[in-house]
């Protein structure tokens, strides 16, 4: 999925067209972590910052951004207040058999571990810009769930009518991430 | 991140204008004037209302900005809190601060020292620090995270005695928390449990002087050593311990150069019969530089021995009479063999006359007592060494250097002692 910066328009490719696939949204003003086009290292490797999709929880917002390490390998960076998170997605045969948490404290097992259930949430996609690797429209609403195991990692579900997706991954301190130009 | 558009609200309780700082997380807002608590994911609601609360005192208020580990950041909140123990009540003051880009953190001013303590993530090992475990490990229960061993410190119960601002859950007057700590060298980590939430958090002792200017204050005079207070030692310190160190290695080098230097034998050694005292012994010491030295030794067992000795030089003026006590006792009890005491002396003198030297030599009394005994009965032995060193000024040098190399370790340790004094645990 690409987003247009001159017109707003948002469009994703699909057998080799490109179909539009709706507005781009407004990405209010502030003081961001991290912004798109950024290369910022963390876990020991750099990060081109491609693509950001910021979604609304309410009284507040958070960015998703979509990076690439430049080997070949992508990952999200979710930036909320200072919690930074860096994952991978989960492919579909690792995923937990559970298709969706049920309550906060539940313990979901996934590769031999448990996480526990420390968030549930629905969020809604308020602007996308860049280069995202799955179909976001603005409007589009969704529920998640965070869930922690003991050492720490971060396991996450989102969960839309007939699917869902996990993604792991692991807390970043923010003071250690920083802008590859800074450093 | 809370969206733009809101900055300021009236309290819907008393109609005080009250400026929204925090982010998207912020749940609640105590309102400064009137202690009503205020829904922020709910238009601002009144929750509850909390009345004649005491302010606590601290130099930091809501508004302010300042600087911490080069990112800037703004107090939108303000805890008094409270623990009780054994008769003793600690009050400190609790300042939530925000940043745009970091989020959350606690600005605590505690006894005139600020802490800077921010939420853990990473690994620990183990992962919580449980009460039961502490209260049932004979030695204090370690955690091993981000490279560093933390030691258990204390557990404590705290109260919310007052709360203004912004806050990131519903936070009540009368709360109570669990939190048990452990302390490593530079930092602490808290384990701390409300009842509805776990947490851990780390904090750290920020750079006193710079983080007060940088919000606008002036410092304050910190009471006593915080258990996070890093030592600080004078101007001097190091080169204290830089020259106390070296000068102790060189001179306890020249001490034992100096041990073996003996000197040449002046005479061989030579028994005497108790039975031939008192005795006169001709000593002929060619070096007058360097000190010549006599030994003496008696073949006591469970006994005592006294000797005398005058020493004439070779022109017949006396040069020192004295005497020497020797005694060696041995035996063994239920704790094994013992033995204490010597069978031998010495005495060194600098002769000032190549030649001759006349030594007179008694041993008077002898025992296994304490009382006057009879003259001693054994053998003594004598023997003669000239042209010799002394290592006593520079052992005594090197012990000099030792203490000036100790002061600025001994105020580390007595640091180190301060910021462990508040633990609760004992042996």
């Amino acid at each position: 999925m690409v987003n247009c910066p001159s017109c707003g328009t948002s469009l994703f490719l699909k057998d080799d067209r490109f179909l539009l696939a709706g507005a781009q949204g407004v990405l209010h003003e502030g003081a961001t972590l991290i912004t798109l086009g950024d290369r910022v290292s963390c876990l020991g490797q750099t990060w081109q910052v491609i693509g950001q999709a910021r979604f609304s929880y309410g009284r507040g917002w958070w960015d998703e951004f979509w990076a690439s390490n430049g080997s070949g390998s992508t990952a999200w960076i979710s930036v909320d207040e200072g919690d930074v998170v860096l994952q991978w997605p989960v492919a579909v045969a690792d995923q937990p058999t559970s298709l969706a948490p049920q309550m906060l404290g539940d313990v979901i097992t996934f590769q031999g571990e448990a996480y526990q259930i420390t968030e549930i949430e629905t969020a809604t996609c308020e602007a996308i810009r860049g280069t995202l690797p799955e179909v976001l429209s603005v409007g589009d609403a969704f529920r998640f769930a965070n869930c922690t195991s003991n050492d720490g990692r971060l396991l996450s579900g989102e969960f839309w009518p007939g699917g869902s997706a996990w993604f792991i991954g692991d807390w970043i301190d923010p003071f250690e991430l920083r802008r590859v130009d800074q450093t | 991140m809370k969206r733009a558009e809101l900055a300021q609200i009236s309290c819907p309780s008393c109609g005080a204008g009250l400026t929204i700082l925090g982010g998207g997380r912020v749940l609640v807002q105590i309102c400064g004037y009137c202690g009503t608590a205020l829904d922020a994911i709910d238009n601002y609601k009144a929750l509850q209302k909390f009345v004649n609360l005491t302010r606590p005192d601290s130099p930091l208020a809501i508004g302010m900005s300042g600087r911490i580990l080069a990112v800037s950041w703004t107090i939108i909140g303000t805890l008094g809190l409270t623990e009780t123990d054994a008769g003793r009540t600690w009050r400190w003051v609790d300042h939530l601060i925000y940043s745009p880009t970091h989020g959350y953190c606690w600005l605590t001013v505690e006894d005139g020292h600020l802490i800077l303590t921010r939420r853990y993530r990473g690994a620990c090992v183990p992962s919580w620090l449980h009460e039961a475990a502490v209260e049932a490990a004979e030695n204090p229960p370690t955690v091993r995270a981000n490279g560093e061993t933390y030691r258990y410190y204390e557990t404590s119960v705290s109260t919310v005695t007052f709360a203004e601002g912004e806050f990131t859950w519903r936070v009540a007057v009368d709360d109570r928390s669990s939190t048990i700590s452990a302390l490593a060298e530079t930092a602490m980590l808290s384990f701390t449990d409300s009842g509805s939430e776990r947490e851990v958090e780390r904090s750290i002792y920020l750079p006193q002087a710079e983080t007060w200017a940088s919000f606008g204050v002036a410092p304050l005079h910190p009471w006593g050593v915080h258990p996070l207070q890093p030592f600080v030692g004078g101007p001097n310190a190091g080169f204290m311990f830089g020259l106390g160190a070296i000068g102790a290695a060189i001179t306890l080098a020249l001490s034992l150069v100096f041990m073996g230097m003996g000197g040449s034998v002046a005479l061989p050694k030579k028994s005497v019969p108790a039975a031939e005292l008192p005795v006169e012994i001709t000593v002929p010491i060619s070096h007058t530089r360097g000190l010549t030295t006599i030994n003496l030794s008696a073949d006591v067992s469970n006994a005592w021995a006294w000797m005398e000795l005058a020493l004439s030089d070779p022109e017949g003026q006396p040069v020192f009479a004295a005497g020497r006590e020797v005694g060696y006792y041995f035996g063994r009890d239920s704790e094994g063999s013992w033995s204490e005491g010597s069978r031998s002396t010495q005495l060194r003198f600098h002769p000032k006359l190549a030649g001759d030297y006349v030594l007179e030599l008694d041993a008077p009394e002898g025992g296994t007592g304490e009382e006057a005994g009879q003259p001693y009965w054994g053998t003594i032995t004598v023997s003669v060494s000239d042209g010799g060193s002394s290592p006593l000024w520079t052992v005594l040098a090197a012990l000099a250097f030792a203490v000036m190399a100790a002061i600025p370790l001994t105020g580390r340790i007595l640091h180190h002692r301060a910021r462990w004094h508040g633990t609760d645990w004992s042996d």
